[in-house]
C-alpha cells in the first residue's frame, strides 16, 4: 500500500472515528424514547437541514451523477437536477401538512389518514423494501470507494461501512445521528468543493478544451477492466492488446487487436491495455466525441433519449418524498412552517453540492476518460490525482475526496438503518426501545448479505430505480392523502401494490437481464414514467369506486395537516402516544 | 412507544413559537378575499339563529348585551383542584388550543372506522387545555370575584383547565369525564340574541360566569382559547367554508408552481431536440446548456421554493385572520 492509498485509509478511517465519536457524545444527551428517535425536535432549521442534506446526498448518487455526466455529457445534467428538484416537489406538496401530521414514517402516515392495518402493513412492507434496496448501493459503494482507494476487497469496506453505521445509530439513536450527519454534509461539500475549485483553476489556466469533435484521449497508458458485458463505440480505428472474449473470438496473451470504427463487444472479464494516445472507444449509445457529449441530446434526441429524460426527472421530483430516511427527518422540525424553511434551506445546500459534482463530472472526461469504457463510479475518486499528477497536492485531494465519499456513504445508511430499524421497531416488533437495537441489527442484515454477494451494477442504473420505486409508490399516497379527501384505504392499497409491482418487475428486469435497446427497453430502466401515473390513476378509480370507506373523521384529519400550527387545530402524535 | 419519565420534548418550543405566532397575528392586517369574510359572517348569523350551540369564546366574551344572560356566579364554585384565577386584566394571548387531532394515535387494531368519529375529538380536548382567549378589558363596572374568574393554564405540572360556564344545570362531571368536558364547552356558550355582529359595550361580565376545571393534560405549552376555531373544528357551515377554502386554495398555489416549474424545466429537452443551436450557444464562456441546468437551475429552483412558501404563508395567515376574525 503506497503513500496515496495510506493517506486515503487514513482520512476514511478519520471520518468513520469521527462519526463515531459524535454519536457516542450524543448518548450523554439522549434521555428519552424521543430524543432518541426523533431528537426531541429541538434541532434548529440549519442544523436540521445541513442534517437532511447530508443524509440525502448519498456516495452512490453523487459518484453516479458524475460518471453519469462522464459518459452522457449535456444530458447528464438532468439526473442532478431531478435529484435536487424532488425538494422542491416535496416543499410543494408534502413538507408541512407531512410535519403537521405528526406522522413519523409513512406508515405512521398512512394509518392516521386511514385507519386501515392492511394499509400500515402494506406500507411497512414498501418502506423496507425501498430501504434495502437504496442500502445495497450505499454499501456496495462503500466497497467501490475502499477498493479504488486502497486495493482492498470491495466486501471488506461495506462490512466495515456496516460496522460504523450500527455503531452510531445503536449509540446515539437520532439525536446524535442528526449531529453526525449535520457534521458529514459540510464535510462532503468542502471535500468535494475544494478539489473543484482548485482543478477549475487548473483548468483555466491550461488552455485544455472539451469542445473538439473528436474522441477523447487515453492521457497516459491504461488497463481497462471489463466488469460487465459492454459494448463499445468508437469512431476511429483503435489497436490495443487484449485478454478475453472480444467480438465473440477469444484473444489470449495479449494479443494487439486492431478496432474498425463501429460497434464492438467485449465479454465480462476481459481486460483490455491501450497506449497513451489512442482514442478512447465509448460505451454503445453514448456521445463518442467531445462535441456530441458537449450538446445536448448527443444521441439525436431520438425516443429513447426524450424518455429517459423525463422518467428520470419524474423519478427524482416525485421520489424523494418516498424515500423514508427522507421523511423522518421532517418530524423533527418544530413545526410546519419550520418545515417548509428547512426544506428551502436543502435546496439551496444540496444545490451548491451538486454544482461541484457536475464540475467534478465534467473534468473527469478532460482528465479520466478511461472510465468512459467502465468503472464511470469511480470517476471522483480517481480525477484529483490524474488532473494533479501523482503528488503530494494530488493525494491530499484524493484523500479529501475520498473522506467525502466515506461521509456520504456513512450518512445515508445511518438515515437508512434509523428509519428502517424505526419501521421494524414500531411495526415489526412493537417493542420498547432497548430492542431498538436489535432492530437496527436486523436492518442491515439483508442489505449486507445482498451487497457482499451481488454483483455491483452502475450506481447510474441502481439510484433511479430506487428513486421510481417511491415515486410510483408512497408519492400517490402522500400527495393524495394530503390534498384529496376522496382517498380510501382500499383504493390506497390497490395504488400502492400496484405501483410496487410495476417498478419491482422493472427493477427485476433491469437488476437481472440485459433489456433491448429500444423504448421498451428503456421504459424498463426508467419505469417511473408509466408506473406514477399508473399508481395515481389506480388510486383515484378504486377510491372512487368504494366511495362508501371514506374516513367519517377525514376533515378533522386534513384541517390538522392544512392549519397552521397557531390555531391549535393540529395533533401531536408522539405526545398524544405518550399518554397511552 | 413510551417516553421516559423525562421526556418534555416538544412542549417548551411549542409554547415559545405560540407566542411568536401570536405577535405576529397583530400586524398581520392580509384581509383576504371579501367574498370570503361576507360568507363567513353570513354563516356565522345564519348558524347562531338555528342553534345557539357553537360559536366563538370572542363571541361569548362580547355578548353581554342580552338581556336574558343572568351571570351566575354567586353560585360557581371552583372545581376540585382549582387554582386561584388570575386577574381577568391579563392581556389576550393568541388562540386557543383547540386541536382536531387523528382519529386513530392508538395501534390501528383499537379503533375502527365505526366507533372513531366522536370519541377521539372529546379525548383531545382536555388533553389541549384550552385556556381563554380573548380576554377582555378590566372593567369598573364588573370586577371579576378572584374565585370565579378563569385563569391561563400554564401550570408546570401539565395541569391545564377547560373553562365551564355555569349557566343551567352543569352536568356532573368527573376529572377525567372526557366527554362531559366537551359538553362543557358547548354548554358555554350564551344565548346571542340580535345581531351578532353588534358591538358590544361590557365584555367582561360573560367572563364571570365561568369557574375553573382542572384537567390532567399532557404537558404542552401554549392553550390559548378561541371562537371560529370550534366551528372549524366541528365542521359546521363556517368550518366547513373555511377548511374547504384552505386545502382548496393551498392546493392551487402549489399545483401552480408545480405546473410552472415542470413547463419551465420540461420544455428545455424539447427545445435541446427541436433546435440545436442552443446547445451550441456559449453564454459567460459556458454552452447554453451546461449554464442553464448546471448552475442556473439550482438557484432557480431555490427561489421558486421561496416563492411557494410567502405565497402558501400568506393563504395560511388569511385563514387564520378568518377563524380569529
Amino acid at each position: 500500500m503506497g503513500t496515496p492509498a495510506l493517506l486515503g485509509l487514513l482520512a476514511m478511517l478519520a471520518v468513520g472515528v469521527t462519526s463515531t465519536i459524535i454519536g457516542m457524545y450524543g448518548i450523554r444527551m439522549r434521555r428519552s424514547t424521543s430524543d432518541f428517535l426523533v431528537a426531541s425536535r429541538r434541532v434548529g432549521p440549519v442544523a436540521n437541514a445541513s442534517a437532511i442534506s447530508g443524509e440525502y446526498l448519498s456516495a452512490a448518487a453523487f459518484l453516479g451523477i458524475a460518471a453519469t455526466i462522464l459518459r452522457d455529457g449535456a444530458d447528464g445534467l438532468w439526473a442532478a437536477v431531478a435529484y435536487v428538484g424532488g425538494y422542491l416537489a416535496l416543499l410543494l406538496f408534502v413538507a408541512a401538512p407531512l410535519r403537521r401530521s405528526g406522522a413519523y414514517t409513512v406508515p405512521d402516515f398512512a394509518e392516521a389518514r386511514l385507519p386501515s392495518p392492511g394499509l400500515r402493513r402494506v406500507c411497512t412492507a414498501i418502506v423496507l423494501l425501498i430501504g434495502t434496496l437504496y442500502l445495497l448501493p450505499q454499501l456496495q459503494g462503500a466497497g467501490l470507494v475502499l477498493q479504488t482507494v486502497t486495493g482492498l476487497p470491495p466486501w471488506s469496506g461495506a462490512v466495515g461501512a456496516a460496522v460504523i453505521v450500527l455503531l452510531t445509530v445503536i449509540g446515539g439513536g437520532m439525536r446524535s445521528i442528526t449531529f453526525v450527519q449535520a457534521f458529514q454534509f459540510w464535510l462532503k461539500f468542502a471535500a468535494l468543493a475544494i478539489p473543484a475549485m482548485v482543478i477549475l483553476s487548473l483548468f483555466m489556466s491550461d488552455n485544455r478544451t472539451l469542445d473538439r469533435p473528436a474522441p477523447p484521449r487515453f492521457p497516459a497508458d491504461a488497463v481497462v477492466d471489463i466488469t460487465v458485458d459492454v459494448r463499445l463505440k468508437t469512431v476511429e480505428p483503435v489497436t490495443f492488446r487484449a485478454t478475453g472474449l472480444i467480438d465473440g473470438e477469444q484473444v489470449v496473451d495479449n494479443a494487439p487487436v486492431t478496432w474498425a470504427p463501429g460497434e464492438h463487444v467485449v465479454a465480462r472479464g476481459g481486460r483490455l491495455e491501450f497506449a497513451a494516445g489512442s482514442p478512447v472507444p465509448a460505451v454503445f449509445n453514448r456521445p463518442a466525441t467531445d462535441q456530441a457529449w458537449i450538446e445536448p441530446m448527443g444521441r439525436g434526441g431520438g425516443l429513447d433519449q426524450m424518455l429517459t429524460i423525463y422518467s428520470t426527472l419524474i423519478a427524482g421530483f416525485l421520489g424523494t418524498m418516498g424515500l423514508p430516511h427522507v421523511l423522518v427527518r421532517f418530524y423533527t422540525n418544530p413545526d410546519g412552517r419550520a418545515a417548509r424553511r428547512t426544506t428551502i434551506v436543502v435546496l439551496a445546500m444540496i444545490g451548491a453540492f451538486y454544482v461541484a459534482v457536475v464540475l467534478l463530472g465534467a473534468f473527469s472526461r478532460l482528465y479520466t476518460p478511461q472510465l468512459m469504457m467502465s468503472g464511470s463510479d469511480a470517476a471522483v475518486l480517481l480525477l484529483p490525482t490524474a488532473a494533479l499528477g501523482d503528488n503530494v497536492l494530488g493525494w491530499l485531494l484524493a484523500a479529501m475526496v475520498a473522506a467525502g465519499a466515506a461521509a456520504a456513504f456513512l450518512a445515508t445508511s445511518s438515515g437508512l438503518v434509523v428509519s428502517l430499524a424505526g419501521v421494524l421497531f414500531t411495526d415489526v416488533m412493537r417493542g420498547r426501545w432497548h430492542r431498538f437495537r436489535l432492530a437496527a441489527v436486523l436492518s442491515m442484515v439483508v442489505p449486507l448479505a445482498l451487497a457482499v454477494s451481488v454483483t455491483r451494477l452502475d450506481f447510474a442504473l441502481t439510484i433511479p430505480l430506487v428513486f421510481a420505486v417511491a415515486a410510483s409508490t408512497f408519492c400517490p399516497l402522500l400527495v393524495l392523502g394530503i390534498w384529496w379527501r376522496g382517498l380510501t384505504a382500499p383504493g390506497a392499497i390497490t395504488g400502492v401494490v400496484v405501483g410496487a409491482l410495476l417498478s419491482g418487475a422493472s427493477v427485476v428486469a433491469a437488476l437481472f437481464t440485459v433489456l433491448p435497446d429500444n423504448p421498451l427497453g428503456t421504459l424498463l430502466y426508467r419505469p417511473a414514467l408509466i408506473s406514477v401515473p399508473a399508481a395515481f390513476l389506480t388510486m383515484v378509480l378504486v377510491s372512487k369506486l368504494t366511495k362508501g370507506s371514506v374516513p367519517p373523521d377525514v376533515d378533522r384529519t386534513l384541517l390538522t395537516m392544512h392549519a397552521p400550527e397557531r390555531l391549535g387545530l393540529g395533533g401531536d402524535r408522539l405526545a398524544r402516544r405518550s399518554q397511552g | 412507544m413510551r417516553p421516559g419519565p423525562e421526556d418534555d420534548g416538544p412542549g417548551d418550543r411549542y409554547d415559545a413559537d405560540g407566542d411568536r405566532y401570536g405577535d405576529r397575528d397583530e400586524d398581520g392586517a392580509d384581509s383576504g378575499a371579501l367574498w370570503l369574510h361576507e360568507e363567513i359572517q353570513r354563516r356565522i348569523a345564519a348558524g347562531r339563529r338555528a342553534s345557539k350551540g357553537r360559536h366563538s369564546r370572542h363571541e361569548v366574551a362580547s355578548s353581554t348585551t342580552s338581556i336574558s344572560y343572568v351571570p351566575r356566579h354567586s353560585t360557581a364554585t371552583p372545581g376540585p383542584g382549582a387554582l386561584p384565577p388570575e386577574p381577568v386584566s391579563t392581556p389576550a394571548r393568541g388562540l386557543p388550543r383547540v386541536p382536531a387531532a387523528w382519529s386513530s394515535p392508538a395501534p390501528p387494531a383499537r379503533v375502527t372506522p365505526a366507533e372513531a368519529p366522536e370519541p377521539p375529538a372529546a379525548a383531545v380536548v382536555p388533553a389541549d387545555a384550552p385556556a381563554p382567549e380573548a380576554r377582555p378589558a378590566p372593567s369598573p363596572r364588573a370586577p371579576s370575584p378572584p374565585a370565579e374568574g378563569h385563569r391561563r393554564t400554564m401550570l408546570a405540572g401539565g395541569v391545564a383547565k377547560v373553562p365551564v360556564e355555569e349557566q343551567g344545570a352543569p352536568p356532573p362531571y368527573r376529572s377525567g369525564d372526557l366527554h362531559g368536558v366537551r359538553k362543557a364547552r358547548l354548554d358555554a356558550v350564551p344565548i346571542v340574541p340580535g345581531d351578532p355582529d353588534a358591538p358590544d359595550p361590557d365584555p367582561v361580565e360573560t367572563m364571570d360566569s365561568r369557574r375553573v376545571r382542572v384537567v390532567l393534560s399532557e404537558r404542552r405549552g401554549g392553550a390559548r382559547p378561541v371562537r371560529t376555531v370550534v366551528d372549524v373544528q366541528e365542521g359546521t357551515g363556517v368550518g366547513e367554508l373555511l377548511r374547504s377554502n384552505l386545502i382548496g386554495s393551498q392546493l392551487t398555489v402549489a399545483l401552480r408552481f408545480a405546473v410552472g416549474t415542470g413547463l419551465a424545466l420540461g420544455v428545455l429537452p424539447v427545445l435541446f431536440a427541436m433546435f440545436p443551436e442552443i446547445g451550441r450557444t456559449e453564454l459567460l464562456g459556458l454552452r447554453l446548456p451546461w449554464l442553464l441546468l448546471g448552475v442556473l437551475v439550482y438557484p432557480f429552483l431555490v427561489l421558486v421554493g421561496m416563492w411557494h412558501t410567502r405565497t402558501a404563508e400568506r393563504v395560511e395567515q388569511n385563514f387564520a385572520d378568518h377563524v380569529q376574525d
